[in-house]
Formats: structure tokens, sequence, C-alpha cells
């Protein structure tokens, strides 16, 4: 075996030039000329138009962005509010202020919204109530405004006076005697149902004929509640007897006797003393409360709305054993 | 001469039409990537000026933005698609208004101040929007629907605005309806004991024949009888601090033509 010799009459290569002289002998005499002049036009135009689009406007934020008047924390203060507050702080056009004066306001809503950012940071919104409600309020009018664009008609506003009637009518009152038959673990409790709403039939006849209540009292057993003691203005009086039986009142004038009603705890019958009834106002005497109200009941309406349009998109998790 | 010149033509005279059709391909795509990259090279060039135009539109205080014409035109250019889109709908695409609470916007009457800055605050903060800040100081009440005036009342100050704005009107009910204006009505509360209006309330001028609900007898009195609320919403946060800038100049300079 013997190695082969290097052949003798082989030229040694030669040295490749550098790639960037070759790259100027191609620009400048080589076929790919243009090709690569084209080439290199479309790289810096493709570059500058990336620049162009990528960064379109400065966003560099060591610096106020044009419109705002301040940076705090990288938060914006627009020029427009501390216009406007340095008005309305001065009581004359933006351009009669002077320059303390204008420091003056922009000091002051540095100072707030340091202030704001510091309650964000604090999680107040979590935890302060008033920021809570104010939060809340704000919400709810925004919420609310676009309803309030249109102005009701007469016809609307008189069919939510017949529907709230009441709200326009003076306070009635009422003295009232509620006389009961217990049963079912009370007192008497050894009364059935069906004797109590017998006895309490009985003891209304005996009442309507002119017997007294002591001796209704006496003769069937009747306790006297006193739930209602003396005159007791309707809204007293609603509370203490409870729906059933006052809606049973509301129908009785002086002297006059319910008929017997089976209520939670027995059967009661009610003897009215003395009935002052509420008067009602007719709707022109009272439009201004009626429109007041009728707004307020728009407002209330467009809030739940609103509540119920955030409910659809919230996720509500409530805990076993609770309900909302 | 014909066989010259068929010879001729058989020579290779110059590089494009003698090379090879693949190499001519890839001149005609370099071509080509060269004419896309400077397209784009002026497209991005136009973009930095359109930015750097923004930037002086935010830059300038709102009042002094009509003092330089380029920017005028630039917020004209940058308003007059988003005004149509979301403006127009109320205040109709030639900013006339359209007779439902919208007002005129080229009118040159203003319910809360006129120029770049008031019309602006107007934009980004709306009217009875339930923003804080917008202008929401009063609304007219419904003196009839709330049984402050009588139909007959009512009449009588539709006369005297007739009177005020030199149109046919009753002499008597006018004079009457002068009376409920002064005193009954307290119109002069909010629109001024010369009927001129007041900016701070945002009161019309009942004296320029300008009405954004209708300016006929039937009109005025259920502008009386029911109120008005009318309501912009708030465009902050919808819009860019640059959109209501340049909308706000594109409305003022409307107003102005």
């Amino acid at each position: 075996m013997s190695t082969p010799l290097p052949n003798a009459d082989a030229k040694p290569a030669a040295p490749r030039a550098p790639w960037l002289m070759r790259l100027s002998v191609g620009l400048s005499r080589g076929p790919a000329r243009p090709f690569v002049l084209a080439m290199a036009a479309a790289v810096v135009g493709l570059g500058l138009a990336a620049i162009g689009v990528l960064h379109p406007v400065h966003r560099d934020l060591v610096r106020v962005p044009p419109g705002d008047v301040a940076l705090v924390n990288q938060e914006p203060i627009l020029m427009s509010d501390f216009i406007s507050e340095t008005e309305q702080a001065n009581g004359v056009p933006f351009a009669q202020t002077t320059p303390a004066e204008r420091a003056a306001v922009l000091r002051r809503m540095i100072d707030e919204e340091l202030m704001v950012q510091r309650a964000l940071a604090l999680d107040l919104p979590e935890q302060d109530t008033d920021v809570r409600t104010a939060l809340s309020d704000g919400v709810t009018a925004l919420a609310t405004a676009p309803v309030l664009a249109d102005h009701p008609s007469d016809d609307q506003l008189r069919a939510f006076y017949a529907a709230h009637r009441a709200n326009y009518a003076t306070q009635g009152s009422m003295q009232v005697t509620d006389l009961v038959l217990h049963i079912g673990g009370f007192e008497n409790a050894d009364q059935s149902l069906d004797q109590a709403m017998a006895d309490a039939a009985q003891a209304v006849y005996e009442l309507r004929s002119g017997a007294g209540i002591d001796f209704v009292k006496q003769h069937f057993a009747f306790i006297d509640t006193g739930k209602v003691n003396g005159e007791a203005p309707d809204f007293a009086a609603r509370l203490h007897l409870g729906p059933k039986l006052y809606a049973a009142a509301d129908k009785l004038s002086d002297g006059e006797v319910s008929e017997p009603v089976q209520d939670a705890d027995g059967v009661h019958v009610l003897v009215m003393q003395h009935r002052q009834p509420p008067v009602f106002t007719d709707y022109d005497g009272v439009r201004n409360n009626v429109y007041t109200d009728y707004v307020a009941a728009q407002k209330a309406q467009a809030k739940q709305d609103n509540l119920k349009f955030l409910r659809r998109g919230a996720q509500i998790l409530v805990a076993p054993g609770q309900t909302e | 001469m014909p066989c010259a010149i068929r010879r001729r033509i058989k020579e290779p005279m110059s590089e494009p039409l003698s090379a090879p059709p693949r190499r001519r391909l890839w001149i005609g795509l370099a071509v080509a990537a060269a004419a896309l990259g400077m397209a784009a090279a002026g497209y991005a060039l136009f973009q930095t000026h359109q930015a750097e135009l923004g930037e002086r539109l935010l830059a300038t205080m709102p009042d002094d933005v009509d003092k330089h014409p380029d920017l005028v035109r630039y917020a004209d250019a940058e308003a007059k698609p988003l005004f149509a889109k979301n403006c127009s709908g109320c205040h109709g695409l030639d900013l006339k208004g359209r007779g439902i609470g919208a007002p005129d916007l080229t009118d040159a009457i203003w319910l809360y101040g006129s120029g770049v800055f008031h019309i602006e605050r107007t934009i980004t903060y709306g009217v009875r929007s339930g923003q804080k800040k917008a202008n929401d100081i009063t609304e007219m009440p419904a003196f009839g629907q709330r049984g402050q005036l009588s139909d007959t009342d009512i009449r009588n100050v539709v006369q005297y605005l007739l009177q005020l704005n030199h149109r046919p009107y009753n002499d008597q009910a006018a004079f009457l309806g002068k009376q409920v204006y002064q005193t009954k009505g307290q119109c002069f509360d909010c629109h001024a004991p010369d009927a001129k209006g007041i900016i701070d309330y945002g009161a019309p001028d009942l004296t320029a024949n300008v009405w954004d609900f209708g300016g006929s007898p039937q009109n005025l009195y259920d502008s009386i009888y029911y109120g008005r609320h009318g309501i912009m919403p708030a465009w902050i946060g919808k819009l860019t601090p640059e959109q209501i800038r340049a909308l706000a100049v594109y409305v003022d300079t409307a107003s102005k033509r």
C-alpha cells in the first residue's frame, strides 16, 4: 500500500475573496445586480413599514402623552379635566388663570389621583361601605340615565296613580278588638277547628245582635289578643294584625263585626270600635308626586334590569345550605 | 438588408433579452418586491406623519386648534367616518339634527358653550348620561303633567314665545304668558328674564327661534307640558381622546361654515 502522492501539476486553490467584496463585485457588475438591488430596496422598504406600523405613536411613558396634563404612576390626568377644574375653581376662563392658580389645581388633582390609587391598592372597594355605595350608585346612574329620556304619557301616569292609589292618601287609623279562639297547641287547645269556627260564627251572631264583648269572651272562651291598643294608625295596625286580619279589619266601619277569620293561631273575630278611613287624594291633587314617583319607579326598574343583565353574565356560587 | 436585419435580431443585444426565462422571472419578482417595499415605505411614512398630526392635535390646546389648518384638515378627515358611525344616528349625516331632540350642530348655537373645548367636554362626558362630569345641572320640568301650570297658562306662555321670536301671536295671550313666565312659571329662573337662556344651566335662548324639539306651537306646548330630558351618551372609554378631539374640531368647524 502506498499513499498516493499529490498531483504535482495541480494548481493551488485560489483563496476565496471575502463575502463583502464578492457582494460589492456582484452589485457593481454581476448578472444578479438588478435582482440584488431590488431585493435590498424591498428589505429597506419593508423594514421602514414595520417600524411605522409597529410604532405609529411613541408610547414612551416617561413623558406625558399629548392630551394629558400629568401622569401619576402611569395613570393619565386629562388636560380637558384640568382645564375644566381650573375654570370652575377660579371662575374665569382657563386663559385668564395665573400659573399659580393652575399649579394649585394640578397639585390637588395629582393628590386626588394618588389617593384613589392608594384606595385601590388598599382594596377599599371591597372593604369600605361608603366606597362600595358610591361605586354602586355610579353604576346605577349610568344604567338608569337612558330610560329617563322619554317623558311619560298622561295615560301612563294615571295608570301608575291607579296602581299606587294608597300612596296618595292620608293615613287612616283604627281602634279594633281582636278576639281569638286558639286551636292546636294553644291555651284552649282542646277546640277543634270546626268547633272553633262554629263557636266564632255564633259569637259573631251574638255580637251583631247587641251582646257585649265581655259576654262573648266569657261564654265562648275568646281571648282578647290586645294586638291593637287604642287608636292605631293604619300602618301600625297592619303591622300588628298581619295582612289577613288587617284586610278584614280594613273593611269594617264603626261598631261592625267581622266574619270569623282563620289565621295561623286560631279563629279570629274583629270588632271595630272606631275607624278613621284614609282619605284618597284625586289625581289632579297629587300630579307632582305621581310624576316624581313614576320616574323613581322607572329608575328602580332600570336598576333591576341592569342587575338581571349582570347576573346573566356572572358566575355566582352560594355556599351549601344558603339561599339568596 | 433583410438578411442583415434577421441576423441582427438573432444576435444577443442586451442582457434582459438574452437572459434565460428563469432569470427573467427572478428579476420580475425582484422588481415587484421592490415596488411593494417602496409602497410599504410610503405607507409607513404616511402613517408616521398621521401619527404625528394626531399627537399634535392632542397636544394643542383645544381652542387653539383652529389656528393650525393642517390639524383642522387632519381632524376633519379623521372625524368624518367616526361621526357617520357614532353620531349621525341622532344628529344626521348633515349634522343638522333630526328633530328628535338632537340639536342642529351647524347653527352655532350651543347649550353648553361653544368652541372645541366645550364641545369636547360634551362628547367626552355626555349630557345627562349618568356620568358625574356630564352636563346635568337641570332639565326642563313637566309643568303640565306635574300640575304646576294649567293648560291655559301653558298656551299663554306659548304665545309669549311666539312674540319673542317675531312670529304671529295673540296679543292678549302673549301678555298673560309673559306674566306666567316672570312669576308663576318661574321660567326666568333658568331661561333668564330676557329669555336669552343661561349656558351654565344648559337652558336655551328662547329668542333665537331655534328649537331642538320642534318649534311649532304644539311642539312648544308639549315641551312645557311634558318637559324635556334630552340625553347624550358619554363617549369616554368608547372613543380615544384623539378621536374625541377630532370630532370636537369637526363639529366646531361645521358650526362656523
